[in-house]
Order: C-alpha cells, then structure tokens, then sequence
C-alpha cells in the first residue's frame, strides 16, 4: 500500500522534500511506518517531531491504510 | 456598564448579535497577559487593545533593535533601545486610552510566573525559544489558565488553544523539547515578517472568541499555516493525561525546575556519549537508571537499567548508595538532565548523563 507523507518546517528542509509518496507493507502499523521511514531517512532519528496520520496527532500504534495521508511535524520556538 | 464613547468606540462589535454589549462588558472585563511583545506579541496586543480588552498585562525584558522592526510592527525606529514591554505598553494607551495596561519589563521566570499567571484569566504564548514555551505551558497548567500558542519557523506558523475545558497542553503535543540547535531560531535563519503577523492575530482572535465564549476554539487543534503556499493543515490533538499530571505533580518544585538545562541550553557538568558509556561498562561497576515511561522503546536489557520515570524520580525508593556512580538516560537525553537535578537534591553524588539518549546506543 501506499501512503503520502508530508514534511514541515525543518525536516523538510532536511529532507529536501515537502512530499514524499511511500510504499509499506500491507497491514502496516504506525510503528512499521516509522521503521520505515528511519530506514528511508537515517538522519530523522535525531529530530523530534509528531506524527498525525489523516489530520489525528497518532498517540498509539494504529493500523494504517491504502492512501493515508501522514504529516511529520517538527516543533517551531519562533516568535 | 459601558460609557457612551465606549458603545461608539465598539460600536462595530455591538452591533454583532455575536458580540453586542454583553460581549463588550466581558472584554472589558477580561484580564489577557502577553508574554513576549515581539513578532506575535505585537499584532495580539494591537487587536486585543482595539477590541477593548480591558487589562492588558505585557511582559518582556529585552529592548527593541533595528533587526526587530521588520515584523515586530508596534515598535518605530525611534524606539530603538527601549524596553519592547514599556513602548509597546505606551502605543496601546495611545491606541485606546481606556485600558488597563500593565508593564512588566523583565524576564518571565519559575519565581515570578505562578503569581503572574495567577493575576490574568488567559496568556498568549508570544516568546522566542522552547525554554521560555515549556515554562509558560507548565505554568499555565498549574494555575489553570487557558493558553493562546503560536509559533513560526520561516514560512510556516502554528496555533492552538491549550489547557482549555479539559483540553491538551503543548507538553500532550511535544512532551520534551528538540535537541538543543537542531530546530533554529527566527534570529539564526529568518522568518517572513507577515508570517508572526498572521499568527499573532490569530492568536488574538482564539482569545476574543474564549473571552466572548462564541465560534469554536483550536483547543484540542493544531492549525498550521504556510505563508508560502497558502496551504493549511488543521490536525486534532488529544490530551496526554500523563503528562499532564507531570507537570500538576511538580508544582512544588516548580521554582527551582532550570528550563534552560531542560531544554539543553545550559549545559551540565557531567555528559558522556554511548561510546564513552560502553567503555564505562567494561572499566568499572556502574548504576544505571532510565527515566522514560515503561513502555518507551527501545529496551536495552544487557544494560540492566533501573527503570523509574521521571515523574517519580524524586519519590520513588532508590536502593543505591549516594556516592555510586550512576549514569541516568532517557529517549533523547533531556527528561535524564531534569533527572539528575532531582536525584542532586536527594544527595547523589556522581551522576552523569547519557548525551543524546539512549536512541544513540547500539
């Protein structure tokens, strides 16, 4: 299955990327996704950031589906 | 009551069926607390003090440069020098000479801002970096007060409603903070200046809209806005209950909690890195405690850890003599410094902290 995921603030700038469309297993989990996408991208072991998967910040590890949208979310401090 | 030349000054907002002289009594009545009069502080303050909310506290040490005017739009460049709270308190009296605007020109911190918080029924979060940001959100839980955040990062800006009706806080949304230098600051890579602009007065309105108690509030949201692209994502945020009751459980020690050493702005003595650690183990006889939650992953068993949380770290039963040589680490090496000036106060003597946590380790 395949899943669209979008970068913001830092880590897209990071990744040189805002979008990214990636391709999982099917019956991924959340937890499968991040292995995933540390494998894609070793460096983002070192960012914080949340997860929210179709608009919901992820809090467990939830079963994901065919064209879910993910956003990865590094925090801001600027004011 | 509302005077006759305040029903002509709001005339526009009493003649919402929304808002009318009711709505205006409540503003009036409202007591808001700006922290930071910068590039969000700015724009809020100018909106609240021309809607009329009646008290308007600002706090903010630093004074106002020439690099600062391009966003921080109160300010002239005849005030380069002064003190941003003072001015910025001056150009809303001029604005509406009705108001209660009060001053505070020094800088928010754990001694001063639970008496502060206590004197406002809502604070806009309009500071710069994570230290100040972890201190007003852990503030605003203990004295109740609902939070109006905003943050920007170049082109793109968050907002959002926190500890509000039972809503979550910026720690449910990032518990601890990003490593030191690795989220940069407006100062170190710029920001667009309309950008703090269009977040300030965001901010500006989820307050009018709590203090009038109409439309919808971004608690529970986080609405996150690129200037660039004019796209906008609004992600739903459930409350954390665990951090939560963190930070209640701390309000005895909150004073003395150094939000720089939590946000590894000050560093502490005793650091060393998953290298150094796995050569420790092989010289000597060391303790090691992980203060993560028990279900944070991963697990390294051949570490034989003691595991205890930090929200327990200053009451759990610690069976280890105070001079053994006890190295503390969590997921990214941040809750462990927290950790260590809690086991300090409990007398232990060698404590040493695992840089960048254990996800370094392999």
């Amino acid at each position: 299955m395949k899943v669209t995921v979008k970068y913001l603030g830092n880590i897209a700038e990071h990744l040189k990327m805002e979008i990214e469309y990636i391709e999982l297993p099917e019956t991924s989990t959340y937890n499968g996704f991040i292995e995933v996408l540390n494998s894609l991208h070793f460096g983002l072991q070192g960012f914080v950031y949340k997860v929210a998967v179709n608009q919901k910040i992820v809090t467990e590890n939830i079963q994901l589906k065919d064209n879910d949208e993910i956003a990865i979310l590094p925090p801001f401090s600027g004011g | 009551m509302l005077t006759e030349s305040e029903k002509y000054r709001y005339n526009r907002h009493i003649k919402l069926n929304e808002v009318g002289e009711q709505g205006q009594l409540k503003l009036k009545r409202a007591k808001v607390l700006v922290v930071g009069a910068g590039g969000l502080g700015c724009p809020a303050l100018q909106y609240l003090a021309a809607a009329g909310v009646g008290t308007i506290g600002i706090i903010d040490f630093d004074k106002i440069e020439l690099s600062k005017l391009q966003r921080q739009v109160l300010f002239t460049t005849n005030d380069i020098g002064k003190n941003k709270a003072q001015v910025a308190s001056e150009k809303l009296i001029e604005l509406n000479p009705l108001l209660n605007v009060i001053v505070y020109p020094e800088r928010l911190t754990t001694k001063n801002a639970i008496e502060l918080f206590r004197q406002f029924d809502i604070v806009i979060d309009g500071s710069d970096n994570f230290s100040t940001r972890y201190l007003v959100n852990d503030a605003a839980i203990i004295t109740h007060t609902p939070l109006v955040y905003g943050a920007v990062y170049k082109f793109e800006g968050q907002v959002s409603v926190f500890n509000y009706q039972n809503g979550p806080s910026y720690r449910c949304l990032y518990p601890e903070p990003p490593a030191l230098g690795s989220v940069p600051n407006c100062s170190d890579v710029g920001v667009l200046g309309v950008l703090p602009g269009l977040i300030g007065v965001h901010q500006a309105n989820e307050t009018i809209k709590i203090i009038l108690g109409i439309g919808k509030t971004l608690s529970g949201q986080l609405l996150i806005i690129n200037a660039l692209t004019n796209e906008s994502l609004k992600l739903s945020i459930q409350k954390n209950q665990v951090e939560y009751d963190k930070v209640l459980r701390s309000e005895s020690e909150f004073e003395s909690i150094d939000y720089d050493v939590f946000c590894g702005i000050q560093q502490i003595d005793n650091e060393i890195d998953s290298f150094e650690l796995k050569q420790m183990l092989t010289q000597q006889r060391i303790s090691i405690i992980d203060v993560r939650e028990p279900h944070e992953l991963p697990k390294f068993e051949e570490l034989n850890a003691i595991n205890i949380p930090l929200g327990r770290i200053s009451e759990e039963e610690i069976a280890l003599p105070i001079n053994n040589q006890i190295v503390v680490y969590c997921q990214h090496g941040i809750r462990s410094k927290t950790a260590i000036d809690i086991l300090k106060t409990r007398g232990f003597k060698n404590l040493t902290n695992l840089k960048g946590g254990i996800v370094t380790w392999n």
